[in-house]
This record gives structure tokens, sequence and C-alpha cells, in this order.
């Protein structure tokens, strides 16, 4: 056996991943090699430096983690693109068009909130100064849905999209905003990605407002971009079933 | 297993207790990828909170078809690679398409260390090994870290990083010996003589 085969099941040894065939191949070529014998030595202090590295977390981290967790509204499967899209003057009109039935809408006062608990990138000292009036929301644990439909009842009503429309967009959309947004217009399933998947380097992307829109072939395929990205955040369309399958990169 | 899969199943749910003890379990093997990945406390921090609030946005998303841990080592590791390259810390060199295009990956030999004569680890030797990781390209960074911190298997590593295992194995042998080079070039205690440390290319 060379040093250069010996290199790998060096590796291999100190991970304790060879084969019995191989632990051999390895004993017999270190009783004659002292270079690898050494080298072996290295290896293991190395190791050994980088597990000594080890830390605790800072002790304030966990109720950080915690305290922002439970200020963000619990995220259902479907998300509904109503509570992003209606700033509150529009919910007004509404309210005032359908009488007292939509008041309140804890939902539709979190814009703020909304904005911080979709924007993977949210640094921790921003998400400590957002003000969730909907926090109460968040603290139900159960499986059944607790705050009101409304999405549902906007469907039921049959609320011209002029309203909807009429909402004035913000200045530079999230990826989150836009994601709905695809959702809603194509009803499409929509996963959002903060960089590139190599594998989708082939199949047809259009820009999107400085981010790219990916049309994936099929819902196999969306299956498998996110068992690959369980960081990446899907959002599915209201309505019904997702017809087409997208893929949001938060990037030109 | 089975335990956490009704506890992953009551975070899905939205139960905020079970989401804790989730945090409980792996808040520190989480900070502490981070904390490799980064090379500092503070972006390990904010990471590590960025990685369980996804878990706690997206917990609905976990299908069960890989274990929790992996899932989650998954989602931390693109978490720290999608914070690196939108630094734009290092040229990041892709290193799937080179091992698996050529299985003759040459690895080069570096010069052999007398061994230390104390593995008590100083503070200075921490840091020295704590640059040397940060030096090291981002691909063998985290799988030196996922290998030796998380303590994953080469089968749990190629599941994470979505590898075959005979990559994952090549893989961290190059990556030790990447960083032995880098600390052996720096002259420390991993190597007593001042070593003219160019990579020798080919085998013996």
């Amino acid at each position: 056996m060379t040093c250069e085969d010996a290199l790998v099941l060096l590796s291999g040894h100190l991970d304790g991943e060879n084969s019995e065939e191989e632990e051999a191949q390895l004993s017999a070529h270190l009783r004659q090699c002292p270079n690898c014998r050494e080298l072996l030595a290295a290896f293991q202090a190395a190791d050994q430096g980088i597990l000594s590295l080890e830390e605790e977390p800072p002790q304030t981290l966990r109720q950080e983690i915690l305290d922002a967790a439970y200020k963000e509204p619990r995220q259902k499967r479907r998300v509904r693109a109503t509570r992003w899209a209606l700033p509150v003057a529009a919910a007004a009109v509404l309210a005032i068009f359908f009488g007292t039935k939509f008041l309140p809408m804890p939902g539709l006062q979190s814009t703020d909130t909304a904005a911080v608990s979709y924007d993977a990138a949210t640094p921790r000292a921003v998400a400590e100064d957002s003000v969730d009036t909907a926090s109460t929301e968040a603290a139900q644990p159960e499986t059944s849905e607790a705050e009101p439909d409304f999405a549902a009842d906007m469907a039921d009503t049959a609320v011209p999209n002029a309203f909807l429309a009429e909402a004035p967009a913000e200045a530079a959309q999230s990826p989150a905003e836009v994601a709905q947004a695809l959702a809603e217009e194509r009803g499409a399933a929509v996963l959002v990605l903060e960089t590139m998947d190599d594998a989708l380097e082939a199949l047809p992307a259009k820009a999107y407002g400085g981010m790219t829109v990916i049309t994936l072939p099929d819902a196999q395929a969306l299956s498998a971009l996110q068992e690959a990205h369980p960081e990446a955040t899907l959002v599915e369309p209201t309505g019904g079933t997702a017809t087409a399958y997208l893929a949001l990169i938060e990037a030109p | 297993m089975e335990q956490e899969m009704a506890l992953i199943r009551r975070v899905q749910a939205g139960d905020q207790d079970a989401f804790a003890k989730l945090l409980e379990t792996y808040e520190k093997s989480v900070y502490n990828l981070c904390l490799r990945m980064t090379g500092n406390r503070e972006d390990a921090a904010d990471l590590t909170q960025e990685a369980f609030l996804k878990v706690w946005r997206g917990a609905a998303q976990y299908q069960f078809e890989s274990s929790f841990s992996t899932w989650l080592y998954r989602l931390t590791s693109n978490v720290c690679i999608d914070f690196l390259r939108s630094k734009k810390r290092r040229q990041t060199v892709s290193l799937t398409v080179e091992e698996e295009q050529d299985g003759t990956q040459e690895l080069e030999i570096p010069d052999t260390a007398p061994l230390p004569e104390e593995q008590v680890l100083h503070s200075e030797t921490k840091r020295e090994i704590a640059a040397a990781m940060e030096a090291l390209e981002e691909d063998f960074r985290l799988i030196l870290t996922l290998r030796l911190v998380e303590n994953l298997s080469y089968e749990q590593i190629a599941d994470a990083m979505d590898l075959k295992v005979g990559t994952v194995k090549s893989r961290l042998a190059r990556a030790r010996i990447k960083l032995k080079n880098i600390l052996a070039k720096n002259g420390n205690i991993f190597s007593s003589s001042p070593s003219n440390l160019e990579e020798r290319g080919g085998g013996a």
C-alpha cells in the first residue's frame, strides 16, 4: 500500500469507519512506515484540537430564541396571502363595506411582524424590537384552526380583485411577499430559497424584482428540492391545491 | 427515536413546550456547528436563532423521511453556507465536481510533523486551530465539523450533505490533510520545525 492510499485509511481509522480488511491493510502499512505513523498522530492532535473548541452557547440565547419564536404567529401549513397583502387601510375599507364581521382582525395588524417572521435573514436585534399584537394567537397549541378564517370568508363574499389590487405594494417587496403574490396569481406552490441550487440551472428562469423565479416541472421536483433545503419556506396558494410549482431565489 | 418523533409532531402542531425541549436537546450542537462555520460567537448565535426559527416555522415540512437530526443539520448547514456566500468571505471552490468526475484525485502527502511534546491545549493552540479551521474551504470546514463536533457517521454526513459515502470518506481525508498543512505552515505546536510547506504533488 502506498502512503497515498494509506491517507484515506488513516482518516477512516480515526472515524472508526474502516472495514476489517482496511484496518488490517492499514496496520500492516503503519508497522513499516514511520511517516504515516507520525501523520496519524498529527491528525489525532488536530482532531482533538477541533473538539477542544466546543463551547457552551451564550446563556441568554435559549430564551432569546424562544421569545422570538413565540412572537411569531404560528405558521400554518397554508399561508393566508391576504394576511400579508392587505395593509390596515384597505382592511378598514373592507370592514366598513362588510360590517363588523371582520373586526377585530389581529392578523391584519401584524404586518410588521409578518415581515420579520418571513425574512429568514433577520438578525436577532430586529426580532427583539418588533411588536406583535397577534402574539396571543401564537400561544395556541391546538391543532385546529383557532383564528377566524378570513381568507375563506373573503372567497365566499367574492371581494372584487380591485380591493386587493389597490393595496399599495411595499417599496421593496420581501421574498415572502413575492412568494405570496406568485402563489395567488398562479395557483402555485412556491419554495423560497436564499441562494441558487445548481440543480435548477437548466430550468426556465425569469427575473422578478431583483429575484429569480424558476418553473419546476412537477410536484416531485418541488418535493426533492424541499428535501434538499429544509431551511426553505414553502408558500402554498390559499385557494386550493397547487397546479404549478415554482422556486423563488433571493438573488438576480 | 420514537419519543423524538412524538415531540416533533407536537412541534408541528404548534406546541411551544415541545419546541423548547427540542431546543434544549440540539441548541449546543447547532451553535457549535455555526461557530465553526462562521468563526465568531455573534454570528454563531444569530445563525443558531435563524436555524431554530426555521424549524419552528417550517416544522410541518419535515416529512420524517430522514432522521430529525439529519434534517436539522442539513437545514443548519444550508443556513451557514447561505450566510457565508452572501457575506462573500471566501471564494468557495466546489469540490463535488472534481471529486466525482475524477476518481483519481491525488492526495498530497504533507510534511510529517514530529509528535508534539505535550497534548495539553493552551489557549494559543486553540486559537491556532480555530484560525486554521477558518482558513479551510467551507466544504472542508463543514464536513470536519459534522464529523467531529456533531459526531455524525459517514452515512449521516452523506445524508445531510447529499453526497455519496465514498465522497465523504475521501473528502474528510483531504480536509484533514489541508488542515494539517495550514497548521504546519504557521509553525505551531503541531510542528516544531519551520516547515517548507508547499504541498507536494503526487504520491509515493
